[in-house]
């Protein structure tokens, strides 16, 4: 138990320190005194001299860019632990269930067709439809009935996101407009990030958090098996349902807020499930301090760089050598 | 206890046809029967777990389906086949049994007690701790059967639950579940095992064939024309009507 509190220490800690170690970095180079001073400003309307830059660059780019990668980061994490619980696979995850291709066709239908001007909550709405679209047929390929292998939900979850890749890039060839910002979106980035979506995001994540936090034990116990969760007294139908709706919701939130980001939701549960266990309860706390932790720092990398690596690419490039890693373990173990 | 009448299931063929049988509260029953005979589904209709295509299952005089899932958890708790994916402690496991009791946050006395009984009862308890993925499959078979100990229910359904048990654990377990006093039905492959039961139901071609009580001796031929076997095969297993 103790040794539990303590990583939470820790990894607070260690969120609270990146947060301030981020806000400073970048062109601009803002001291943590002056970071405080500004923040004490907007809060209390106190007068601390600080420059129109600073103040600016901080609270206009930084702040909305760096709480961003936290709640994406989060919200990635807590996506990947409830799909992992409800499919009874340890490899699911936004990305790799195709739901977040789903939400970008979705969302990229939304930009094209502008939408967006129509309202702010289209591009999400378009997204949230594309991951059910998505994952429906992917859990229909599976045969989620029958047999809930880890190896057919990740072949269909690649087919399914490969089609959506490619019908991506087909309605970016029919537009006729300049889609070279839809493509940089798409592959995961932060350069757009505004309260607007923010707020949507945290509002998002609040609730799907609540429901994986309250009904962890429910997750636990479907985790196992289908036929002893019913026979435990889980009414696994409606909690599973409930599950995957706020957990595709929650990535076409994401999705559409900062693109796709790849393997941030398989990653995150696995360190956290090895580090405490695989309990829902503490899962869900962890795994979310976690994302936001390893997200905020891939991000805060990623634009350090004299030239800009998309986030995605980035996450790719670092999470995808692991989830091979991951897949040759369980395989051997389970299949 | 349960009542089934005129029980009928099918998928594409028929695997239960016009079953009609009474379980009467406390005793011990087994099923036994060829591979495919609808054993498992039989117990899965005990459970609630399917819906019977035909006819109705009263459980203390009331159909199966009235009662409520979380209700229906606290009278019937099922073993059966399943595999694990995640990492989870067999402390972790057997305290699941708990779902239907426990508070939403936390475990009361009464709960723990009955977990740590249950932890005892299968010999669990010098690796509670330990992963249950790292278990053997006759321990792993014990973590689950504890596990529905810690359910605590009346009654008791065991899909071959003892098929990877060294005889010490399976007497034990069945020792301590019959002091308990469960309705326990189970279904087994080892037709000696089977015999220990009070009453054995021997299914056939999607029906009861016999249903054999453990005082009546098993005839020869009886198990012959069962199982079609040949006699000169059926000397070597002639041993099992004696236990």
């Amino acid at each position: 138990m103790k040794r539990k509190e303590v990583y939470l220490i820790v990894l607070v800690a260690l969120l609270v320190m990146a947060f301030f170690w981020s806000l400073g970095l970048g062109d601009v180079h803002i001291s943590a005194k002056k970071i405080i001073e500004i923040f004490e400003n907007q809060m209390f309307n106190t007068h601390n001299k600080v420059s129109f830059t600073d103040k600016y660059v901080l609270l206009n780019l930084r702040l909305p860019r760096i709480l961003s990668a936290m709640l994406v980061g989060a919200s990635l994490s807590l996506c990947g632990v409830i799909f992992q619980a409800v499919l009874l696979n340890p490899l699911a995850d936004s990305y790799t269930l195709g739901a977040a291709s789903g939400a970008a066709f979705g969302a990229t239908l939304a930009f094209i067709l502008n939408l967006f001007y129509i309202s702010a909550f289209s591009v999400s709405l378009f997204a949230f439809f594309g991951a059910v679209l998505s994952l429906v047929i992917v859990l229909y390929v599976a045969g989620f009935k029958s047999n809930l292998s880890s190896i057919n939900l990740i072949i269909s979850g690649i087919i399914v996101a490969t089609i959506f890749s490619s019908a991506i890039a087909l309605l970016d060839y029919l537009a006729s407009k300049d889609v070279a910002y839809i493509m940089f979106w798409l592959m995961g980035s932060f350069d757009s990030s505004n309260w607007h979506n923010i707020r949507i995001l945290f509002l998002v994540l609040t609730i799907v958090w609540f429901f994986a936090f309250f009904w962890a034990d429910e997750l636990d116990i479907i985790s196992l098996n289908e036929l002893s969760a019913q026979s435990l007294g889980v009414n696994v139908v409606k909690i599973r349902f409930i599950a995957l709706i706020l957990a595709t919701l929650l990535t076409a939130v994401c999705v559409s807020s900062s693109g796709i980001i790849g393997f941030i939701g398989l990653i995150v549960p696995h360190i956290v499930r090895f580090i405490i266990g695989p309990k829902n309860r503490l899962l869900s706390i962890y795994s979310v301090l976690l994302g936001a932790l390893l997200l905020l720092i891939a991000d805060t990398f990623s634009r350090s760089f004299s030239f800009q690596i998309p986030i995605g690419v980035l996450t790719g490039l670092i999470g995808g050598p692991f989830f091979l890693y991951i897949y040759k373990i369980k395989v051997k173990k389970f299949v | 206890m349960y009542k089934l009448n005129n029980i009928s299931f099918s998928y594409t063929k028929p695997i239960l046809e016009n079953i009609t049988l009474n379980i009467q509260k406390d005793k011990f029953y087994s099923i036994v029967g060829p591979n495919g005979v609808g054993k498992t589904t039989l117990l899965l209709l005990l459970a609630g777990l399917l819906k019977p295509k035909s006819g109705n299952i009263l459980l203390e005089n009331k159909p199966i389906d009235f009662y409520p899932k979380k209700q229906l958890a606290k009278k019937i708790s099922l073993v059966s086949q399943e595999r694990i994916f995640f990492d989870y402690t067999v402390y972790e496991i057997v305290s699941m049994g708990r779902y239907t009791h426990k508070k939403r946050f936390y475990f009361s006395i009464q709960d723990c007690i009955k977990i740590d009984q249950a932890i005892e009862i299968c010999g669990l308890s010098h690796f509670k701790n330990e992963s249950i993925l790292k278990l053997s499959s006759g321990e792993y078979q014990r973590v689950l059967i504890a596990r529905s100990l810690a359910q605590d229910t009346p009654i008791l359904l065991l899909d071959e639950a003892f098929s990877n048990l060294d005889l010490k654990y399976i007497l034990t377990i069945l020792d301590a579940l019959i002091s308990l006093n469960k309705t326990i039905i189970s279904v087994f492959h080892d037709l000696r095992l089977a015999r220990l039961a009070d009453y054995t139901i021997f299914l056939k071609n999607a029906k009861i064939y016999k249903i054999i009580s453990k005082s009546e001796p098993i005839s020869p031929v009886f198990l012959e024309q069962f199982y079609e076997i040949e006699t000169s095969q059926f000397y070597n297993i002639k041993n099992f009507t004696l236990i």
